[in-house]
């Protein structure tokens, strides 16, 4: 789950929330005080705000991070629309689009007694943009005027950003329709001086923060502390006095710590049989019951290395691979609730979304023939790396692709990688030694801008550091995905629409296999349970509350 | 004697240059470019020629090697991970005390398993006593470790809730807001670790201890003993278990050095973050510097528990320092 | 990692010591001093005697013909039960029965149904169940994995006794520079934190050999017996220095010598027929602690390859069937269990034959 797990869904999102339950907020049991634990089987890519890229993170960066806009500790569709936090009130666009401008609201302070200013927000963009930062997700800063020379290091600052007193001045390139979604995502944080200068492509693992907690301590593979922040103001809740973030333990042990109430979030999931055990047990999506289940803008898939030669110029295999793996067994390791089946690149719920039905998700004796078909004489030697996240049920998931590709003639060698490293190096073109990856992207927020451009358009592959593990670079679909993304209203959803099934059908840079559910899994100990999925998978960790 | 312990330094020191070599060797030609794999995430060909260049990696390997030890023995540097750019010793000086507090607390428990087993079972050969014992040794040696580890977890530590079911707890200055921490905490999670660590060398140390305290039984010098009158309970005491027990407690020196990469299947079960896990995370990562200094730090110990050991021994035995 | 080293030491003969660090050690051939005197028996007389001996000790029969079958089993067994069900080790059933209504993996005696390649679904059965979620056939599968524990662990073992037994020997008959080169080299490789060394091999050499298989070994089989056979020489040599040492002294070899015999003959004839005792004796104590090591290694991740089974990577999935299906974690436990305890009971047994005056 690597990227950017966040979920951004929107409003789209009511259309599917038939799991939705009724906003639980906080309420007059909330008790302040005491120490939640999560449980994360493996470690975090890093906690630096410019450089985490991983759900996970994200999770915890929703409780440290103070943003110009921020989306709302609530359920649904109140939680889903950008709202301004740091910001007094919504920007000042001009005419043409492309400029906006900020008022930042006094009274916000990071957690070593600084007051937040605009140029916090200057810093994190520079920061940001910063070539020796590396960070995977300078692709969001491509309409900022002036980010692209800071980029490519021709410019020591962008250009588009501006701090003048207590206004910031953000310029485009061209007016944008998603500007301000964002700005909600942890890149664009507000940074303290002491971190706008501290430079280095490995993260920082201590600094000050802005929102209701920041990070008290982190070791490596081993855990993290986050302590409310002593100098926070800004009005959002924050009940537990620290979060004790536990790493390392398998699903299993996991499981045992929730159920015994040793730790209070299985962050990191529970066996995928449990699944059914505990729904049967406690009940499903209560208010602030246990187990709780929510439709995501997710998606899992096989990406298909395509700067190696088992699949560069070989759509007629990628296609053979999409005909050959098994969707319901795949869904099946998940468990129960794990998801919904997809042959598309665009999950249900975004825009953009057409089902163009042009692979199986069941597999038959016919569709394995139709499979092997079009992989003979197009094997190349039919041997391949793929690579799996460690934990839970991937090692499982793995192999079943694995004898999904030996019945099309692909002998796959299984490599199994803690999840960070995983899509940290299959993200860089040094260390990205396979043919085949199970990986998984949750949307930032509810746009295909951030699923499609960000995951599949070609440009990226050459960076240091991106989101396209397929290497997929096709000329005719990067330009066709750039005009998208300029697209507003219906147009924009025809648009990707349209890519999504053409790629799917004559070019297929994935095999996409699931849509998944966000299933968690709580302790007995806590209540005040609030998901909003835009901020990151899970409850809420500063809305969280021990009983 | 100082003759002895300076050719024992001596040879101390050839073993650790020797064990340092076929390492370094080993390590730095398997892979194919550790530069590039140094140079990290952004390197460019230049950055990959430069951090080579820095490195030494475009020297010749013997020259490289010199430039290790001298980096190893004057800065007391282990280097920088390739995978998070963290030191290395910072890394292993984190995962030192986990590891040793799971075997040094493994090696109490299991001597004081393996002891009134061992010698209670030599005592009274083909009693009650002594067949149990063999029972819990032949089971002890075969069974394996992670399903003991496994078992233990689930029926003690989630079945019955004993104990915890996994995690480590620092026993002093806890990291800032840990759930845990504190000599009470720390033990309560060792617990189960130390049980599982314990068993396999419990049941060898208990067979160990009842095979030579059965021979000690036969000397002649317990047989002249007895024959002079002395009480039984003196005889044991003095000179049956005084001779037994003397090279046990010189293989327990040995055997807690060697125990350190035993440690890490049981690390791995509890989530222990000791040398093992440390190991194990920079093999999946091919992360180099990081692999060989665990390895060099656990040789150092090796050796250093060796020298020990025979110097005391050649204290002890004037015949082994005159040999 | 302790495991190899306790079962191995244990076949010096029971005084672990001897294994151990150089001034650590009695004498270095005390190994075999109680053997003298079978020495001097006629061979024919001796292997009577070792096998009226072994004869007696049921245990360790037990321990013998527990191996027999398990060999059987692996080899033999598992491809004729494999062609009997229908199907292979590795082959999901998820069509239909590999998964029980709540998608746990089918309980044991299931009828699993195949999709065949004219698009029926053909009954076959599943003895022990499913494996996991991926609903192969549990059964096959601990069948398989025994073969991979057996070629693992006879694989190195074979290894690490010819290096180790031919340094050995060398070392005690010749003595001289010879002995003190090899002596040395054993030191320096007891000095290997052999377990984190093995897990650095595995996990970089790996990469390169796991796809070597001859054609009929498991994949990661090869990687596994060439790290665990060159780490794992120097026990066997240091037992066979000793014994070589002290036979070297042995009035039938002064005799023989006397006579004219050439060193090669008194090597062949004298000397190797007394090294085979212990040899054999530390070659099952050694295959029952390369077995565990491998069941280590797999749960690990790091040695057998998935899909292959292996009775550690068996034990690594089955802790998420925990609650659900707790006979997945019992049955590579027991097989494990039995397994290496039939080879120490064996090994055991052999070494009290081989050395009646240190029986006990």
């Amino acid at each position: 789950m690597k990227g950017k797990r966040l979920l951004g869904i929107a409003l789209a999102i009511s259309s599917l929330s038939l799991l939705l339950v009724a906003a639980a907020t906080a309420g007059p049991t909330a008790k302040r005080g005491g120490t939640i634990v999560l449980d994360m089987t493996t470690d975090v890519d890093y906690i630096d705000p410019q450089l985490s890229y991983y759900g996970e993170t994200w999770k915890l960066e929703a409780t440290t991070a103070c943003k110009l806009m921020n989306w709302p500790d609530k359920e649904g569709a109140a939680g889903a629309v950008a709202t301004p936090e740091v910001a007094s009130g919504l920007p000042l666009v001009s005419k043409d689009g492309k400029t906006y401008t900020f008022t930042i609201k006094p009274g916000f302070k990071f957690s070593n007694g600084k007051a937040v200013t605009a140029q916090s927000f200057v810093d994190a963009v520079n920061r940001f943009a910063n070539p020796k930062m590396q960070s995977t997700g300078v692709a969001f800063l491509d309409i900022i005027k002036g980010a692209q020379a800071a980029v490519d290091g021709k410019a020591g600052s962008v250009s588009g950003v501006k701090a003048r007193g207590n206004k910031l001045t953000i310029q485009l390139t061209k007016a944008s329709p998603d500007l301000l979604a964002r700005l909600a995502m942890p890149f664009y944080q507000a940074i303290d001086p002491t971190l706008a200068r501290q430079i280095d492509a490995n993260g920082i693992n201590q600094y000050a923060s802005c929102g209701p907690y920041y990070f008290a301590s982190r070791t490596p593979g081993r855990s993290i502390t986050l302590k409310r922040n002593p100098h926070y103001k800004g009005g959002r809740t924050a009940n537990a006095d620290t979060i004790q973030v536990n790493i390392g333990n398998s699903v299993d042990v996991e499981f045992q710590n929730v159920e015994k109430g040793t730790s209070d979030y299985a962050s990191g999931g529970i066996p995928a049989t449990e699944w059914k055990n505990v729904v049967s047990k406690y009940g499903l999506n209560k208010k602030d019951g246990r187990v709780q289940v929510r439709p995501q803008l997710d998606i899992r898939y096989v990406a298909m290395n395509h700067s190696r030669p088992l699949f560069k110029n070989n759509p007629q295999l990628a296609k053979a691979v999409n005909w050959a793996v098994d969707r319901q067994a795949f869904s099946a390791q998940g468990g129960y609730l794990y998801g919904k089946r997809t042959g598309q690149i665009l999950p249900p719920g975004m825009l953009g979304y057409k089902p163009a039905g042009i692979y199986p998700l069941k597999v038959t004796a016919n569709t394995i023939k139709q499979a092997r078909k079009l992989a003979e004489g197009n094997l190349r030697g039919g041997k391949a790396v793929l690579w799996s996240s460690n934990a839970g049920t991937a090692p499982l998931q793995a192999q079943l692709i694995q004898y999904n590709l030996k019945q099309i003639g692909i002998d796959a060698e299984i490599k199994l990688l803690p999840r960070a490293q995983q899509f940290t190096n299959a993200g860089n073109p040094q260390t990205a030694s396979f043919d085949m990856t199970v990986e998984r992207w949750g949307a930032d927020y509810a746009d295909p801008y951030d699923f499609m451009n960000i995951l599949l358009d070609g440009k990226q592959v050459t960076q240091p550091q991106h989101n396209n593990y397929a290497y997929f670079n096709v000329a005719k679909y990067n330009k066709e995905m750039t005009a998208a993304s300029l697209l507003t209203g219906p147009k924009r959803g025809v648009a990707y629409a349209a890519l999504d099934g053409n790629m799917m059908r004559s070019n297929p840079p994935w095999a996409p296999l699931v849509n998944s559910n966000d299933r968690i899994f709580l302790s007995s100990r806590v209540g005040c349970v609030t998901i909003n999925e835009i901020t990151g998978t899970g409850p809420l960790l500063n809305v969280l509350c021990l009983k | 004697m100082l003759n002895y312990i300076i050719r024992r330094l001596l040879w101390a020191v050839v073993l650790f240059i020797g064990v340092t070599l076929i390492t370094y060797v080993l390590f730095f030609l398997l892979p194919a470019d550790p530069a590039r794999l140094a140079a990290g995430k952004s390197a460019t060909a230049e950055d990959v020629a430069r951090v080579s260049h820095q490195l030494g990696l475009d020297r010749p390997v013997h020259e490289q090697y010199v430039l290790f030890l001298k980096r190893l023995v004057v800065d007391h540097s282990l280097g920088r991970s390739y995978a998070n750019r963290r030191s290395v010793n910072e890394m292993v000086g984190e995962a030192i005390p986990v590891t040793a507090a799971l075997v040094v607390g493994g090696a109490i428990l299991w001597m004081l398993i393996a002891l009134p087993i061992g010698i209670l079972s030599a005592l009274k050969p083909r009693s009650l006593i002594d067949r149990g014992a063999m029972i819990f040794i032949l089971i002890g040696i075969s069974a394996p470790v992670v399903w003991i580890g496994l078992l233990l977890q689930y029926f003690v530590g989630f079945k019955w809730g004993l104990t915890p079911n996994a995690g480590y707890c620092d026993v002093i200055d806890p990291p800032v807001g840990a759930s845990c921490g504190g000599p009470a905490d720390w033990a309560y999670h060792m617990i189960l670790p130390w049980l599982t660590f314990a068993i396999l060398f419990a049941a060898s140390y208990a067979r160990m201890i009842r095979a030579n305290v059965m021979d000690t039984l036969g000397e002649d010098y317990v047989r002249t003993a007895r024959a002079k009158g002395a009480p039984e309970n003196v005889v044991i005491r003095r000179h049956v278990l005084r001779n037994a027990l003397l090279p046990v407690v010189t293989m327990l020196g040995l055997d807690i050095g060697v125990a350190l990469g035993g440690a890490i299947f049981t690390e791995a079960i509890f989530n222990l973050p000791g040398l093992g896990r440390l190991a194990l995370n920079s093999v999946l990562n091919l992360d180099l510097p990081t692999m060989q200094g665990v390895i060099v730090f656990a040789t150092l110990t090796i050796i250093l528990l060796n020298l020990v050991v025979d110097l005391i021994y050649a204290w002890i035995d004037p015949r082994i320092r005159l040999a | 990692m302790s495991n190899l080293a306790d079962s191995a030491e244990a076949a010096a003969n029971g005084q672990a010591v001897i294994l151990r660090g150089r001034a650590a050690l009695p004498p270095e051939d005390a190994a075999v001093d109680d053997d003298l005197d079978v020495a001097a028996v006629e061979a024919r007389g001796y292997w009577e005697g070792v096998w009226l001996r072994l004869k007696r000790d049921k245990l360790a029969l037990a321990g013998g013909v527990f191996i027999v079958l398990l060999f059987i089993t692996a080899f033999a067994g598992a491809p004729l039960a494999s062609h009997f069900l229908g199907h292979g080790p590795n082959e999901p059933f998820l069509v239909s029965g590999g998964l029980d209504a709540d998608q746990l993996p089918a309980g044991p005696w299931t009828h699993v149904g195949k999709l065949t390649e004219n698009g029926e679904l053909e009954q076959q059965l599943f003895v022990l169940g499913s494996d996991s979620t991926l609903a192969r056939d549990e059964f096959l599968r601990l069948l398989y994995g025994a073969q991979v524990s057996l070629e693992v662990g006879v694989g190195a073992t074979l290894l690490s006794l010819l290096l180790g037994s031919i340094a050995g020997a060398v070392a005690g008959f010749y003595r001289g520079w010879a002995d003190t080169t090899i002596s040395r080299l054993v030191d320096l490789t007891m000095a290997f934190p052999y377990l984190l060394f093995v897990i650095t091999l595995a996990g970089t050499l790996g990469t390169r050999l796991n796809h070597v298989t001859f054609g009929f070994l498991g994949e990661g089989v090869v990687t596994l017996v060439l790290v665990f056979g060159l780490l794992g020489w120097f026990y066997s040599a240091r037992v066979m220095r000793s014994v070589a040492l002290s036979i070297r002294e042995k009035e039938f070899v002064e005799a023989a010598r006397m006579v004219g015999a050439s060193n090669r003959r008194i090597i062949r004839s004298h000397v190797f027929p007394h090294l085979v005792g212990p040899l054999i004796v530390l070659a099952t104590l050694n295959v029952a602690a390369f077995i565990l090591a491998e069941a280590g290694l797999s749960f690990l991740g790091l040695g057998i390859q998935l899909p292959t089974a292996s009775w550690g990577n068996l034990l690594a999935d089955a802790p998420q069937y925990y609650t659900s299906r707790p006979l997945l974690m019992v049955w590579p436990g027991v097989a494990l269990l039995l397994t290496t305890l039939a080879f120490n009971l064996l090994g055991d047994g052999l070494r009290d034959a081989f050395d009646p005056r240190g029986s006990r």
